[in-house]
């Protein structure tokens, strides 16, 4: 009888769920394309000058555009821009822009960009990503209150032409130029609305592939196409639903409710979706890593240090301990391009694993350092979950491996930058995030002097290579040079690399086309649509 | 039912439910009150005079309490056959009841005001108004000064008399016919005491209201009482009117309250004299006489047998005692009980 | 009472001065800038920023400034949020804080309050006995676990409402209803306790003397008196409650206070924190007060000691 019961109502409950789920796909699956996303946070803003965060960055990128826009294949594709010339020693570019604009209807003119760069760079934007514009002449001085407005190397010759001188010859400015900072704006709105500017849907223009329709702050936002866009053909969203959603595990929820069609998962859920097709992995440019501070005794020692490098397993740190990510192969993360082909396939595997030669290694240092031995090791951590499962990790094999004893220090990340930045560590759990699509924005960091250089690793060979390579307009033999450079860090085992993080997200079969990015933004849905559903 | 009686109780058995057992409370009670008259119970505490009382109005809590047995009759119905909801008319309209500590005793929430109130509308269908100005009277009658104002305070801005006053004022307004007051002046001290019965005793005059007082205090006894009942071990053993019992009391027990009580009413000095040992347990209370373990001419028998209730001097003194039996031998009360020689 | 009320207002405001005195340096204390894109900022940036932020003042300066908008009930601009008013957000996330404590609270009080009553009245049935397992349970389960739990098998499983999200009524129903637990279990505890002594006193007995019928006693005698106590664990419930709301609010990605407070705790947003906080503070030494207020009315002996003193 109970299991009649049972039965009969779990048919029930199975009909009633075919049935609505059949007629949601009726009604949404109509002629209208929607697409309902979560977000992890509310956009602190959408002014273009001065965010810097992720989801900012994310519908900026869908609502505005600049000179390029990167494609599918993370390449910059020209945008705003119709075409570009570059001068011979590759230090001026001049932008022709296409008849694009506003979504009030007004053209887009150089002197948006002229004025929205300018902008970013004014101390009195507070803007904290300026210093991506620093490759340009003149902006540093300006941006730090010693140069002048009027000598920043950006100038619109006219309304559709843009000229921009470089410091120096970079092969990556085509990619700068479609990261958020280097968006223009309209001086009319900017002032008409100050302070808030871009607080509100009602309070900016557009000139992407979709118009901010609606914003309830903390809430949820909503995307609507843009009929005044350029390339509005191309588009086939009709609208993109939004809700800000902070826990995975609620956002997993709505997934599974069908109140969202694309989500964002943690290494927690991956076990559950192992085998699934809905899991998506996005390779970001970002690595984690262990950074010796080699003015303490032990990790001043290059034995030392490999030793620790080559006693870590990476493998089982991305597949059974944070679960989002892959083993790293050296300082460069897996997606980043030089010259537009992947660094990585062109550099190598730089990493090496080996227990026999790590402890080997330690009792070499050990000696060369006249200790007996290793003394107990501070490991600096902070208390995000994947950094704390790491570092449980770490002290767990390093003791295994190597002996030694590892005692983790966590404290708040804000903490962790200040003690990194006054040198008052031994080891750390560190990461960083390409800012663009180039080697550089990871190799600089350890040059001799650089202020993200915390752990004062320092080799005149690797500065001079970095130093050329900044300023050197052969980029085949930049991009050599580079590869050399890493490689000298990585023998030296300036840091231990541990592993390139990867974006999880859950997605419904029936998405399809979204472009998806390892830097600057995370998602182009220009090209999405709705296929199935 | 005796026109003259106001209240019978006819062989009342009380138990309560305990975790180790039936606790016989009330064991078989009888009395009666007539019209206009106070009787007085008296015995230790945990005697089940408080018990008995209680019963009488049915507010004993139940579970655990349950009166097993016996009749209540009052004004031609047997209490304890009527209906919760009958029940309900009967308190506060024709008997009220005070109780000990007229501390606790008031809801320390409500106006002293409409706690007297609320018996009236209830009962005699009165309004507000109406309700206000009997309980007006009533404060006045039971003598709180400018009552207009003291009709608006909360118990806690009256001193203990003027509760316990409060208390009466809401016991009497709606003239009931029986008073029952639990020992209603232990709680406070001798000189209110005094104003609290006399007040009583003024009162009873007024509204021709009989009263049970229960009480343990032989002094207020003398003062306000016509009759006696004395209990022991859920037991009455001696009835008589005041005199009776103060200077011809019968029964070895009410010897020893006599001895252990000063009185004021004796000429020569007296020692007190407490009596020696404890009541028995009433979870298994004993077959023959309860007070035969403590008693100084206990017998034989005593240990075996309840003594029969005997009449002695007069159709009123009514004695529960072996020693009544005329086999027994003679026994004289300490001399220091009966002061009855020069009366 | 106008006294009692004026000295309670007076003890308010030194509370709240006191609460923002202690905040404001604590906050500075703490390690890090209100800024977003830290570790990657060059440090000359950094310094400029910080200038325009007024953060390079020193900080006996930065207090007094802040202490003179405070009175003026400005709360400044936030740092992450850059052009909006820490008011304006105040005000955006508190309505539906408002939304789900209100409910959680009215809920949770009726719920508790019969409970409590029905377990008193009904004591050492299977009632009582219920009514007692249900408190425990809802003292011990944290609310975020109850909430997961409603919003994973009401929500998902069962799909009876909807799992989270925040867009008509049914939406506030599962987390009101995580949220009243706790307000359930601590109020039906207080109150069978409470009832049980109060039933057993002497003005009970008195009551039923005068002849009042059962419900008479219970509600205009007993309920009154076994409430004074539930009255009081209202002000610690009401914080118990709020920090219920900074999880459930997660939980069911609901756009209130809660969400505020943690971003901008972990952003080190000082204007944001000191926002909520003041807010968070003036919300709970108000709900003191009214219960201060409260609790006067209801039992008089209070009330007279205040106005005497």
């Amino acid at each position: 009888m109970g299991k009649k019961f049972t039965m009969t109502l779990a048919l029930l409950l199975v009909a009633s769920m075919v049935l609505t789920a059949c007629g949601g796909g009726q009604s949404a699956g109509g002629d209208k394309q929607v697409l309902n996303i979560t977000e992890t946070g509310e956009p602190p803003g959408l002014d273009s000058a001065v965010t810097t965060d992720q989801i900012s960055f994310d519908i900026l990128n869908n609502v505005t555009e600049g000179l390029y826009r990167v494609d599918k294949n993370n390449q910059p594709q020209p945008a705003i821009a119709k075409d570009v010339e570059i001068s011979k020693d590759k230090k001026t570019y001049t932008f022709k822009l296409r008849d694009a604009k506003w979504s009030d209807g007004k053209p887009v003119k150089a002197q948006d960009f002229e004025y929205a760069w300018k902008r970013a760079l004014d101390p009195k934007s507070k803007s904290q990503y300026a210093y991506i514009l620093y490759p340009i002449k003149g902006a540093e001085e300006y941006n730090t209150d010693k140069g002048d407005k009027k000598d920043v190397g950006v100038k619109a010759l006219d309304d559709k032409t843009l000229e921009v001188k470089l410091n120096d010859p970079i092969p990556y400015f085509l990619t700068l130029t479609t990261f958020a900072t280097y968006r223009p704006q309209r001086e009319d709105i900017v002032e008409k609305h100050g302070k808030e500017y871009a607080q509100d849907p009602d309070k900016m223009v557009y000139n992407g592939p979709f118009v901010m329709s609606e914003w309830k702050h903390k809430k949820s936002f909503q995307l609507k196409k843009n009929d005044k866009y350029w390339d509005k053909d191309a588009v086939k969203l009709d609208e993109i639903n939004a809700n800000i959603v902070k826990e995975t595990s609620t956002e997993v929820n709505l997934y599974n409710t069908k109140k969202a069609d694309v989500i964002n998962v943690n290494g927690e859920f991956v076990d559950k979706y192992k085998d699934s097709k809905e899991l998506v992995k996005v390779p970001e440019a970002s690595n984690f890593y262990f950074q010796f501070n080699t003015k303490e005794k032990v990790f001043s020692n290059e034995k030392i240090r490999k030793a620790f490098s080559l006693a870590i397993e990476r493998k089982t740190i991305t597949e059974k301990v944070t679960k989002d990510g892959v083993p790293a192969q050296g300082i460069v993360p897996i997606t980043l391009d030089v010259n537009g082909k992947n660094y990585r396939e062109q550099a190598g595997n730089m990493i090496e694993e080996d227990e026999e030669k790590a402890k080997k290694l330690l009792e070499e240092g050990l000696e060369e350092l006249d200790m007996d031995k290793m003394p107990s090791i501070e490991l600096l951590g902070y208390d995000r979950e994947n950094a704390k499962k790491t570092q449980e990790y770490m002290k767990e094999r390093l003791k295994n491996v190597l002996g030694v004893n590892v005692e983790i220090k966590i404290v708040p990340f804000k903490q962790k930058l200040d003690l990194e930045n006054a040198g008052d560590f031994q080891l750390s759990f560190a990461g960083w995030g390409a800012d663009y699509n180039d080697p550089m924005t990871f190799l600089e960091l350890w040059v001799t002097g650089n202020p993200y250089n915390r752990g004062d690793w320092s080799n005149k060979e690797y500065d001079k290579l970095i130093k050329k390579s900044q300023t050197n307009a052969d980029y085949e033999e930049r991009a050599k040079d580079l590869i050399k450079a890493e490689k000298i860090a990585m023998d030296e085992a300036a840091l231990a690399p541990l592993y390139d993080r990867q974006r999880l997200k859950l997605q419904k079969p029936y998405v399809k086309g979204i472009a998806r990015h390892p830097f600057g933004a995370d998602n182009t849905y220009k090209w999405a649509y709705i296929e199935g559903k | 039912m005796d026109q003259n009686n106001m209240l019978e109780v006819r062989d009342l058995h009380v138990s309560f439910q305990t975790y180790n057992g039936e606790v016989q409370a009330v064991r078989g009670v009888t009395f009666d009150v007539k019209k206009g008259e106070t009787v007085a119970i008296v015995g230790e505490s945990g005697c089940g005079k408080s018990v008995t009382s209680q019963s009488l109005m049915r507010l004993i809590p139940q579970p655990p309490g349950q009166i097993k047995s016996g009749e209540i009759w009052f004004d031609g119905k047997d209490l304890t056959q009527v209906a919760e909801k009958d029940m309900e008319k009967i308190r506060g309209k024709d008997i009220a009841m005070i109780f000990q500590d007229p501390m606790t005793s008031l809801n320390p929430t409500m106006t002293v005001g409409k706690q007297i109130m609320e018996g009236l509308i209830k009962h005699q269908n009165m309004g507000k108004d109406q309700a206000r100005e009997r309980a007006l009277e009533m404060l006045r009658l039971v003598g709180i000064p400018s009552p207009e104002s003291r009709i608006h305070q909360y118990p806690h801005q009256f001193s203990g008399g003027m509760r316990q006053r409060a208390m009466i004022a809401i016991a009497l307004a709606c003239a009931p016919k029986l008073l029952i007051a639990d020992e209603p002046t232990t709680a406070l001290d001798v000189t209110i005491q005094a104003q609290i019965l006399e007040l009583m005793n003024d009162l009873k005059e007024k509204l021709e209201t009989s009263i049970i007082l229960i009480t343990h205090d032989l002094g207020v006894v003398a003062d306000v009482a016509d009759r006696v009942v004395v209990m022991y071990a859920g037991k009455v053993i001696e009835t008589g009117t005041v005199e009776e019992i103060f200077y011809r009391p019968r029964h070895p027990y009410t010897w020893g309250l006599m001895g252990s009580m000063p009185r004021l009413d004796l000429e020569q000095e007296k020692e007190l004299t407490p009596i020696l040992g404890t009541p028995p347990d009433l979870l298994s209370p004993p077959k023959g006489c309860p007070f035969a373990a403590r008693c100084k001419h206990a017998m034989k028998v005593c240990q075996q047998e309840m003594p029969e209730t005997t009449e002695v001097d007069s159709e009123t003194h009514k004695v529960n005692c072996w020693l009544e039996h005329p086999m027994a031998p003679a026994v004289e009360p300490p001399a220091e009980v009966v002061g009855g020689g020069s009366k | 009472m106008g006294r009692f009320v004026l000295k309670r207002l007076i003890y308010m405001v030194i509370t709240l001065w006191l609460i923002a005195t202690i905040t404001f340096f604590l906050m500075h204390n703490l390690p890090g800038s209100p800024l977003q894109n830290e570790e990657k900022l060059p440090p000359e940036l950094k310094e400029i920023i910080l200038k325009e932020y007024g953060l390079d003042k020193p900080l006996p300066v930065q207090y007094v400034n802040y202490l003179g908008n405070l009175i003026t009930g400005d709360l400044g601009n936030s740092y992450k949020y850059d052009g909006r008013k820490v008011t304006d957000m105040i005000m955006d996330g508190f309505s539906a804080s408002a939304t789900l404590g209100v409910q959680a609270i009215s809920f949770g009080v009726v719920v508790g309050l019969i409970l409590g009553c029905v377990a008193a009245l009904r004591r050492g049935t299977w009632i009582d006995s219920g009514a007692t397992v249900l408190s425990v349970l809802g003292v011990s389960i944290p609310s975020f676990v109850l909430g997961a739990l409603l919003s994973y098998y009401v929500g998902v499983e069962l799909q009876w409402l909807p799992p989270a999200l925040w867009e008509g009524w049914e939406y506030t129903i599962l987390p009101s209803l995580a949220l009243s637990f706790l307000v359930i279990a601590q109020i039906a505890r207080y109150v069978r306790t409470e009832m049980l002594e109060v039933l057993g006193q002497d003005y009970i007995k008195t009551a039923k003397a005068k002849g009042l019928g059962r419900p008479a006693v219970i509600i205009r005698h007993a309920l009154r008196n076994a409430l004074i106590p539930a009255i009081t664990i209202m002000a610690p419930l009401t914080v118990a409650l709020l920090t219920g709301t900074l999880v459930i609010e997660q939980i069911f990605a609901i756009p209130g206070m809660g969400y505020m407070f943690v971003d901008s705790i972990q952003t080190n947003d000082f204007t944001a924190i000191m926002g909520v906080t003041m807010f968070y503070s003036f919300l709970l030494v108000v709900s003191i007060f009214i219960v201060d207020i409260l609790y006067g009315i209801i039992d008089p002996r209070i009330r007279l000691t205040g106005a005497k003193e």
